[in-house]
């Protein structure tokens, strides 16, 4: 069972750096389509 | 200090800047593929891997892919270290019988070593098998170890592309950075180790009889592999738990140098391998010029204090001068064998990278020594870093440097041609406040909780820096340990688990992000109005950022814990 919650701790871990990439891709998105800034 | 502890650390200084311009070469020739001299022996087994494990070589990834693919590697291997530990009564090579390794410390113990940690919640001699420290730990040293070195190509590759959408392909660039740099250089570095005295067995513990006529179980098992890779990796998990203060890590001075210069072998030739690859050595050299400097400044200050008697125990009568027959000065939790100049020297070695081996012990040091070990790490390991992480983290610093110059005559900043814009600057900041978050936060937490209080060896002053401590190896990815906290239980090695996560993880993923951002730029010409990165006023911008950024991020923690202790020395 502790087993089951550490490897369940993990995977959720690892599922929130996954949406920080997508995040971080979204953010940087939305900033290449907003111009490329002063000359 | 003594003039003979000058010309030691003068010797380390000679030996890593004579390997930054060959190593840096190799390093970039080994990563972009060239023929080097082991391809004749270790091309075929590059490609043999690449067919087994279905790769095309040719292939690159975008940033996101390239994110997402070192993410699932680190998972499944944090997942293979976690079931190796539970099962290790179940399998072979466990000469001990030692029981499975409780669920809360077999997954920090697991997350430490993918995320080039090496935090140790547990003795190593007492805990694990042989085949957890050598199919687990060992496996993941290497292979965390080149996670950080591809990170750092990648981002380097981001500077030296234009107008492409792809920085790399993560299987082939783990797959050289272990094949071609690790692997050969820990084969030469293992059989170094056996020579000056490390155990290479894979026999059970020995049983000896004391001139006392008591007895005394000795282990020993495959240490001298494990070390090399130990200290090339950034890694610094030991195979005992007294780490390389322990004789059968390291056995003598000379085994005490050689362990400093992996550390720093990696790192430093990194510098190299920029300047290679943007085609400005000058570029690599500036960079190393500001960790040098650092490091210098941190080395002075932990010599210094070290070297110095403790003044509680001089009120009190006690003799510490240094003469022929004593080393003087702050001894305490020092071996003998090295002294106190290669104790500061490897101090701040391994604090200044990402390593966190250790030859004494920094709970004994004086306050500003402690003091010093801490700061290296909370400035991002800059200061040479680990392998790669010290790279990207000093071109974060660079991004800042260069961003704040473009402030000042409002001017879009450039570094290498590129244009750092708002995006870049955002993921930059994100990737630098992450670490300094997970510190901070986790060890206010820790400060106020019955359940962090529990784990302290000391009260007061001193309890503070040593969970400080804690938070800041652990985030820091460096995994030294301050000693006298007990951080076996499952409220830090949860705790310490997240704050890896994060300081590795929630770094790496921003910075791969920055790569494909310059890699899809276009460069552009140097004008009246570009900063040149390659002088004496970048490096003393640079310079200035990290230590103002660490400064103001820190300075309030760090009166708390060392420099409150410092000043309690004079009453």
């Amino acid at each position: 069972m502790f087993d089951a919650l550490m490897l369940a701790l993990l995977a959720g871990a690892f599922a929130a750096l996954a949406g920080f990439v997508w995040a971080c891709e979204a953010l940087t998105r939305r900033d290449a389509a907003g111009g490329e800034g002063r000359p | 200090m003594t003039w003979q502890g000058w010309v030691q650390i003068a010797l380390f200084a000679a030996l890593v800047l004579a390997v930054i311009r060959p190593a840096g070469d190799y390093i970039a020739s080994a990563m972009q593929g060239d023929r080097n001299f082991l391809s004749p022996l270790l091309r075929p087994v590059e490609r043999l891997f690449y067919r087994l494990a279905g790769v095309d070589e040719t292939q690159e990834q975008g940033w996101v892919s390239y994110a997402v693919a070192l993410l699932l590697f680190h998972f499944l291997g944090i997942v293979l270290l976690y079931a190796l530990q539970r099962a290790q009564a179940w399998l072979p090579l466990n000469p001990q019988k030692f029981d499975p390794v409780a669920p809360d410390l077999a997954l920090n113990t697991a997350v430490s070593f993918a995320s080039n940690t090496s935090w140790q919640s547990y003795a190593g001699e007492q805990t694990v098998s042989h085949l957890v420290q050598m199919a687990g730990i060992t496996v993941q040293s290497f292979l965390s170890g080149a996670a950080g070195i591809v990170v750092a190509v990648a981002l380097v590759r981001g500077f030296v592309r234009h107008g492409r959408k792809t920085i790399g392909n993560v299987w082939v660039d783990l797959t050289r950075a272990t094949l071609y740099l690790l692997l050969p250089v820990c084969v030469l570095a293992a059989v170094c180790f056996v020579w000056q005295g490390v155990p290479q067995t894979l026999s059970g513990p020995v049983a000896a009889t004391t001139l006392e006529g008591g007895s005394q179980v000795i282990a020993i098992g495959p240490v001298a592999s494990q070390e090399a890779i130990k200290l090339l990796s950034g890694d610094g998990g030991g195979f005992f738990n007294a780490n390389s203060a322990h004789p059968f890590e390291n056995p003598t001075p000379l085994s005490g140098v050689l362990q400093m210069f992996l550390i720093f072998l990696v790192g430093a030739a990194l510098t190299g391998t920029f300047g290679r690859l943007v085609g400005d050595r000058k570029q690599g050299y500036a960079l190393f010029g500001v960790m040098a400097a650092l490091f210098l400044v941190g080395l002075v200050v932990m010599y210094g204090a070290e070297a110095r008697p403790n003044p509680l125990l001089s009120a009190l009568g006690v003799d510490q001068a240094t003469t022929p027959l004593q080393a003087g000065g702050n001894m305490e939790g020092k071996e003998l064998r090295f002294g106190v100049a290669q104790s500061a020297l490897y101090g701040t070695v391994t604090t200044a990278s990402s390593d966190g081996a250790v030859e004494a012990m920094f709970d004994s040091f004086s306050p500003l020594g402690g003091l010093v070990a801490t700061a290296n790490m909370m400035l991002d390991e800059v200061v040479v870093g680990g392998p790669g992480s010290g790279l990207f983290g000093i071109l974060l610093f660079g991004i800042v440097a260069v961003f704040v110059a473009g402030l000042m005559i409002g001017r879009t900043p450039e570094y290498l041609g590129k244009k750092i814009e708002a995006a870049e600057v955002k993921m930059t900041m994100l990737a630098l406040l992450a670490v300094p978050a997970a510190i901070l936060g986790f060890a206010a937490v820790a400060t106020m909780l019955p359940a962090g209080l529990a784990g302290l060896g000391n009260d007061g002053i001193h309890g503070f820096s040593e969970i400080l401590y804690a938070y800041t190896s652990a985030a820091a990815t460096n995994g030294s340990a301050f000693a006298g906290l007990n951080a076996n239980t499952p409220f830090y090695n949860l705790t310490l688990g997240a704050a890896m996560l994060v300081g590795r993880f929630v770094v790496i993923v921003p910075v791969l992000c920055i790569a494909g951002l310059l890699a899809a730029k276009r460069r552009v010409p140097a004008g009246a109005g570009t900063l040149p990165t390659n002088g004496a006023l970048f490096m003393g911008l640079l310079g200035g950022t990290v230590v103002v950024v660490g400064g103001l991020t820190f300075f309030p923690a760090l009166a708390l814990g060392p420099i409150a202790e410092h000043l309690a020395l004079f009453p």
